[in-house]
């Protein structure tokens, strides 16, 4: 399986932001009920409009256009001898991974990721780990099948 | 691959995971209990008893959801576990990758004839990779066997006689021994092609320019400034201030005391613990001898070393010795094995020029350290803007606020934090100098330091992986920061260079690449 660099699955975006709304609209919420209360402690009338207007920001930020932007910029490679990853906007992380390297390969779901049928794809090394956040069930599979071959080919020793 | 194929482990599993959990509770509770049961009586006694029943009901449930939740098995050659119950865990563990499985019971355990398998695989170090239990004893010893047998079988299929490249040619080469220098069976003492022995001299030397030493002194210097200040201002205060300063400054006059003689025990304990160092090349090992009381006697098979590093402290560079320590990996450690030091020095002190034979007689597939190229002029503002900044951002606060209370204190700080600033931009610039990376055809070296230098040779087929990382700011001018990860002991060690450019990190890479298809021959 030897491919072109690919992309996560589309539908991880939905499942990201399912999660980020697990978490911050409940947020939203106790800001916007913190507003009343700043207001009768009587803090500035900047923080109290601050407050519930930051959340509410970040919280569409969060939601809309951060899981597309990672979405668009996550790619993953796997060749007959190596798995590439790459992936962020402002910081850009691009890893190698020998075949020859990886130790073994777990698979995780969360119960939302479960619910889109995708998994947390985790290459562990002998000095460390590597995580694709979602691929296809399928994929994951497919993946781990063609790692634990080639964990069968003994690499060369020496310096 | 079949989950059906997948078996559970023993019901009795819940009553032992439960039990373990209650008792760690009873602890907690029996505390909470003393200290209630003088205000509260036999309310509270009856509170603990509910709470104690309510834990173990709970415990129970929890125990009873991960049990059924866990399964295991042998499927074509790989170790499959499956476990969890929100968040499913799939971990496959080719058996060829498994480098020891332990069987162990508790006391509990080994009431009801169950075990515990606890595998590990080169990546897990002291956290075995996969736990399996409880299960029946003889099931415990049937399934070692199988996935240890998977390890030889897959490589007797694979049809090469190489040399198994984790445990080396011969037996004594996969561990520490003590065994041959504490008595107990004599070992065979095979010739050594090279040996290389640290005079009394040279051990007392590197005992007291080690880093620890250098901290001490450190903050030795840091309390007698104390020290005359005190001394300076008290001349002005009045009788009954001078008597208690003068106590203050006993006080402070002993700690210093102290901190020298803290430094002069670490530096005797150094010299017992190296005392007679002797380092040896034995066929494929680098053997080590070290200490006065308890003899330690390291092995180190050359095909284990995962790194070599060539380190001065500062004071160790201007009077011109190095250092050679050597990583190894420690996977496969047993309970027994506690001496296999991931970092092994192999020349403790050695003049610089005597570092190359040494080199060639004890290590000489890593004698050669290819010549590291330094950054170029654009980086050093990189290097130095970003902490020089924290500094500053962290300081300006701190001044504005005294400021507003006490105007001279924000005068000192602000000079403070401006000699803080100078000081960081100055080893900034040395961080930038020492920098360096080189490669040849079989490893790379990546050199770093402020005023002593290190330098790490990493073998191109000893990199676990590559990553190379930009920020928004790095990109603009073609920079970047390469990261090599490698194995140090039971974990990872990352070797950096940063703020390199971007065109020398993608050779690195590429370098990285051809090794990884020169090396995937098929066995």
């Amino acid at each position: 399986m030897s491919t072109a660099a690919n992309q996560l699955d589309p539908r991880v975006k939905t499942a990201w932001r399912i999660q980020t709304a697990v978490v911050a609209v409940p947020l939203v919420l106790i800001s916007m009920a913190a507003a009343p209360v700043l207001s009768l402690a009587e803090a500035p009338t900047w923080l109290v409009i601050l407050v519930p207007m930051a959340s509410i920001a970040l919280t569409i930020t969060w939601l809309g256009p951060v899981p597309e932007i990672r979405y668009r910029r996550w790619r993953w490679e796997v060749t007959e001898v190596e798995v590439r990853l790459r992936h962020g906007l402002i910081i850009i992380e691009s890893t190698v991974i020998p075949m020859v390297r990886i130790q073994h390969v777990d698979t995780s779901q969360g119960p939302i990721m479960r619910a889109f049928d995708l998994s947390d794809v985790k290459v562990s090394t002998a000095a460390g780990s590597h995580s694709i956040p979602a691929l296809a069930e399928q994929d994951a599979a497919e993946l781990r099948d063609k790692i634990a071959v080639l964990a069968r080919v003994m690499d060369d020793g020496g310096l | 691959m079949a989950d059906s194929d997948l078996s559970r482990t023993h019901p009795a599993t819940i009553a032992i995971k439960t039990v373990r959990s209650v008792l760690q509770m009873l602890g907690f509770v029996i505390v909470f209990g003393f200290f209630q049961a003088g205000s509260g009586g036999s309310w509270a006694i009856a509170g603990i008893f509910g709470l104690v029943l309510l834990a173990t009901v709970v415990g129970v449930g929890f125990s009873w959801l991960a049990w059924s939740y866990f399964t295991y098995g042998i499927v074509d050659d790989d170790l499959l576990v499956r476990e969890g119950v929100l968040v499913k865990k799939r971990r496959t563990i080719p058996l060829a990758r498994i480098q020891g499985v332990n069987v162990r019971a508790d006391l509990f355990m080994r009431a009801l004839g169950l075990a515990e398998l606890r595998v590990q695989t080169a990546g897990g170090g002291d956290e075995p990779e996969a736990v399996i239990g409880s299960i029946p004893l003889a099931d415990a010893e049937v399934l070692r066997a199988a996935l240890l047998r998977g390890h030889k079988t897959v490589r007797e299929a694979a049809g090469t006689d190489a040399e198994n490249p984790i445990f080396g040619a011969d037996p004594a080469g996969r561990m520490s021994d003590f065994r041959g220098a504490l008595g107990g069976a004599e070992i065979a003492r095979e010739v050594a092609s090279f040996e290389f022995v640290l005079s009394i001299g040279r051990l007392v030397l590197s005992a007291v320019t080690s880093k620890q030493i250098m901290i001490m002194i450190l903050i030795a210097f840091g309390f007698s400034g104390q020290f005359t200040q005190l001394f300076g201002t008290q001349v002005f205060e009045d009788a009954a201030e001078i008597v208690s300063a003068l106590a203050i400054g006993v006080v402070v006059l002993l700690v210093i005391l102290a901190v020298f003689l803290g430094m002069a025990i670490s530096v005797v304990v150094a010299v017992v613990r190296t005392w007679g160092f002797v380092a040896r090349r034995v066929e494929a090992r680098v053997e080590t001898e070290a200490g006065l009381l308890e003899r330690r006697m390291t092995s180190l098979p050359v095909r284990r070393v995962q790194s070599v590093t060539i380190d001065e402290t500062w004071l160790r560079r201007l009077l011109g010795y190095q250092a050679v320590y050597v990583e190894t990996a420690g996977f496969g450690r047993s309970d027994e094995d506690r001496g296999g030091l991931s970092k092994a020095a192999i020349v403790p002190l050695a003049k610089r020029s005597e570092i190359r034979p040494l080199m060639h007689g004890l290590l000489p597939e890593a004698e050669e350290f290819p010549a590291p190229r330094g950054l170029p002029r654009r980086s050093l503002r990189f290097y130095i803007l970003l902490p020089t900044l924290l500094t500053l951002l962290i300081a300006i606060p701190a001044i504005g606020l005294l400021a507003a209370v006490f105007p001279p204190g924000a005068i000192a700080v602000g000079a403070a934090s401006l000699l803080v600033a100078l000081i960081v931009a100055g080893v900034r610039v040395l961080n930038w100098r020492a920098a360096g990376i080189g490669m040849d055809g079989r490893a790379m070296t990546v050199r770093s330091g402020i005023i002593g230098h290190k330098r790490v040779r990493l073998g191109r087929n000893r990199i676990q992986s590559l990553n190379v990382r930009q920020t928004w700011f790095q990109r603009r001018v073609g920079l970047a920061t390469l990261t090599a990860s490698s194995i140090s002991g039971s974990s990872e060690a990352k070797h950096s260079v940063s703020h390199m450019p971007l065109v020398d990190a993608e050779r690195v890479v590429e370098w990285f690449h051809e090794g990884t298809l020169a090396g995937t021959r098929p066995a």
